[in-house]
């Protein structure tokens, strides 16, 4: 019974994280830290698996259809998904999308499965070596791929990472541009630079070349069944993704979030070079969507064979595991396995027929005049940010963060703001691999 | 009569109000990590006493809440924020009392072999983790080139750290608690170098907070007494608040010293 309740629960959370933007697998399982300290241990494993699996599969509908990433890792998703929407190919990229992240969900689990016998040699993924190479890889590819030029792609990047720097860094004891301001210490948030920087002026852009109503048609089951027999034309695709979304998965300090952006920037670069990449191009949404979800499951090997827990999730999960006195084991893992990926299968079952069914939902926008429904977008989004800064008491100081942006967001109108958010993000891991491969190897 | 029925009311909802009030609890660090878990254990040790947690995004935002909330809070806070006048520093009226100490601990991943001699940490061509930390860094380096000057010392940040030793990129970690890792030395001041002045150093938390909580109650707590991280034990425990504080800058000038 409690099995059933932790999943019911986990698919809410998982919808509540997907959803609303901001509001990331970390914070739902911070607001049910008292619940999971009530549970049985495996049923902790359980509400994760459903949660970010759930999780998964509505990130990817708010940022095709609204153009609102839920987090960094849906940037991709957002990029190529609501460039299709635009285009009148909503439908296909709800579809490809929830259809990746299932394939991908499986093959997640298959590796692990084939991997079992030799998982110990797996340590060797986890080095800085590896970490720093897959991030210099994605930023070089990145800066290459982008639309702008390069000069300007590698300024934004630039100004990316400055951004990033801001704030008081308690490692180095060093303020960096924080003009004793206290609204700086605490360095700029990642929402309001993502929704500034980069949905801002790609709603922009968006309303001056379309000035007509929102049309949705939704999703049908037919339409399903029709790009399941696709989908074979995309498989090399699928195959690339999910094997990049489940290493990614592995290596501490990048998590599947990054798999995403690693899959994405590489699907991009491929297409480049084969002159066949348009922006709204279904292989690199695939490609985003897939990795990530492959990502998903594969995230839990470290934690659940060794102990080390790789995300700010799996640490707390780890915390609650070891406050109810289960030492995370091997033994105990093999024992939970079969469960474990039996609720997380399910759980994607139910995430793709959920999907389909909250999209059809949000065929009442239809109609409405699509400056409207950017203007919506604009306003939830400052609401999103005050309620997330006041999760830290500094709501009204995120939303001036989100202000002082605005006109670098109006520079970046017709510009391909992708360098400038990717720097934000990858500047942390990327610096500090870094200058780790020198202290290890010089 | 009248008065004293009066006299009395009030009493008793004065007490009512006491026995009512709540302490929140300040998390200010990553959820799971050792601060988040010392945090943790605050509020079960309260108990009927224990609000909410109030999350916040760093030791800024902490400090904020510590100086600003009108109901009573409380924190467990690194000592090392209290030195040197950073931004993190809090004034020494939010001093409760030293909360827990833990002498680092050299540890290795279990199946490496080569590691678990101590002569290959004395004299091998090693690499050494470390935490990312201005303020411990510079002694916890210091210390490890005096043990062994082939050593190389390695800053980590959190994620990498926690599987560096797995990975094989390093032969050795300095931690606080070791966890599932062997330990091959301690650093309690015996072990290793007994004559280096590193040579017992720890990592430790504070309690601060606007209400004054008797860390006694803490330590009797089954919360404490189950606690994972049982390397961290009782700081200064019976001692008087002012010799504390006292101890507390006598160790942060040493260290900081070296951090300078």
């Amino acid at each position: 019974m409690e099995t059933a309740i932790v999943f019911v629960i986990g698919i809410a959370s998982g919808l509540l994280s997907g959803i609303l933007p901001g509001v990331g697998g970390l914070v739902v399982m911070t607001l049910a830290f008292p619940f999971l300290m009530t549970l049985d241990p495996a049923n902790i494993l359980i509400f994760y698996v459903t949660m970010v699996s759930i999780d998964q599969f509505f990130n990817g509908i708010t940022a095709i259809i609204f153009g609102v990433p839920g987090n960094s890792m849906s940037i991709p998703t957002m990029i190529e998904g609501h460039a299709m929407f635009r285009q009148g190919r909503g439908s296909s990229a709800i579809m490809f999308s929830a259809l990746g992240s299932y394939f991908a969900s499986i093959f997640g689990v298959l590796l692990i499965l084939l991997l079992l016998p030799v998982l110990w040699s797996v340590y060797g993924l986890w080095n800085t070596t590896v970490q720093s190479i897959l991030l210099t890889f994605a930023a070089l590819v990145l800066l290459m791929v982008s639309r702008n030029k390069l000069l300007l792609n590698l300024i934004l990047f630039a100004v990316g990472s400055f951004l990033a720097h801001v704030g008081f860094s308690e490692e180095r004891g060093t303020a960096f541009f924080t003009f004793d301001m206290d609204i700086l210490y605490s360095g700029i948030p990642m929402l309001p630079v993502l929704s500034i920087l980069f949905v801002l002026p790609m709603l922009i852009t968006s309303y001056l070349k379309t000035s007509t109503a929102f049309n949705f048609p939704g999703v049908t089951f037919d339409g399903y069944v029709r790009n399941i027999k696709r989908l074979k034309n995309y498989f090399p695709t699928l195959l690339r993704s999910s094997f990049l979304g489940s290493v990614g998965g592995f290596v501490p300090g990048m998590s599947y979030g990054f798999s995403s952006v690693l899959a994405y920037v590489s699907e991009r670069w491929l297409r480049k070079r084969n002159k066949q990449y348009k922006l709204g191009d279904t292989n690199c949404l695939i490609a985003s969507e897939s990795a990530n979800n492959a990502g998903a499951f594969t995230q839990l090997v470290p934690l659940l064979f060794l102990g080390i827990p790789i995300t700010a999730s799996e640490a707390l999960i780890y915390h609650v595991l070891e406050a109810r006195n289960l030492p995370v084991s091997v033994e105990w893992f093999s024992s939970t396995f079969q469960s474990i990926v039996l609720f997380f299968l399910v759980s994607a079952s139910i995430g793709l027929l959920l999907a389909a069914k909250y999209v059809n939902l949000l065929k009442v926008f239809n109609g409405v005049k699509i400056s409207y429904v950017y203007s919506i977008i604009m306003i939830f989004l400052f609401f999103t940010i005050y309620q997330t800064g006041q999760m830290y008491f500094a709501g009204v100081e995120h939303l001036l963060i989100a202000i002082a942006l605005i006109p670098l967001g109006f520079l970046l109108v017709k510009r391909d703001p992708t360098p400038l958010v990717f720097g934000f993000i990858l500047h942390g891991p990327l610096w500090d691999s870094w200058i780790r491969i020198l202290e290890l190897y010089f | 009569m009248k008065k004293l029925f009066l006299i009395l009311l009030v009493t008793l909802f004065s007490f009512n109000a006491i026995a009512l009030e709540k302490i929140n609890v300040i998390k200010h660090s990553r959820p799971g990590g050792l601060i988040d878990r010392l945090n943790v254990i605050l509020a079960e040790a309260l108990g009927e006493r224990f609000g909410v947690f109030i999350e916040v995004a760093n030791c800024v935002a902490a400090k904020k809440v510590m100086e600003n909330s009108k109901q009573p809070v409380i924190t467990a806070w690194p000592t090392e924020r209290q030195f040197g006048g950073q931004p993190c520093t809090v004034d020494n009226k939010y001093f409760i009392s030293t909360y827990s100490n833990s002498p680092y601990h050299i540890t290795y991943f279990s199946s490496n072999e080569q590691a678990a001699d101590i002569n290959h940490l004395r004299t091998g061509d090693i690499k050494i983790g470390v935490w990312d930390s201005a303020f411990w860094y510079a002694p916890q380096k210091e210390f490890i080139l005096s043990l062994n000057p082939n050593a190389k010392v390695i800053r980590y940040k959190s994620k990498p750290f926690r599987t560096a030793l797995a990975s094989g990129e390093i032969d050795y970690k300095m931690v606080s608690f070791p966890g599932e890792d062997s330990v091959i030395a301690i650093m309690d001041g015996e072990s290793l170098l007994p004559e280096h002045k590193f040579s017992n150093m720890g990592y430790s938390l504070l309690l601060f907070g606007n209400i004054n909580v008797n860390i006694e109650s803490i330590y009797e707590s089954d919360a404490w007494a189950n606690r994972r991280d049982v390397t961290h034990q009782p700081w200064m425990r019976g001692q008087f608040k002012l010799y504390k504080l006292k101890e507390v800058e006598r160790m942060l000038n040493e260290i900081g010293k070296a951090s300078k």
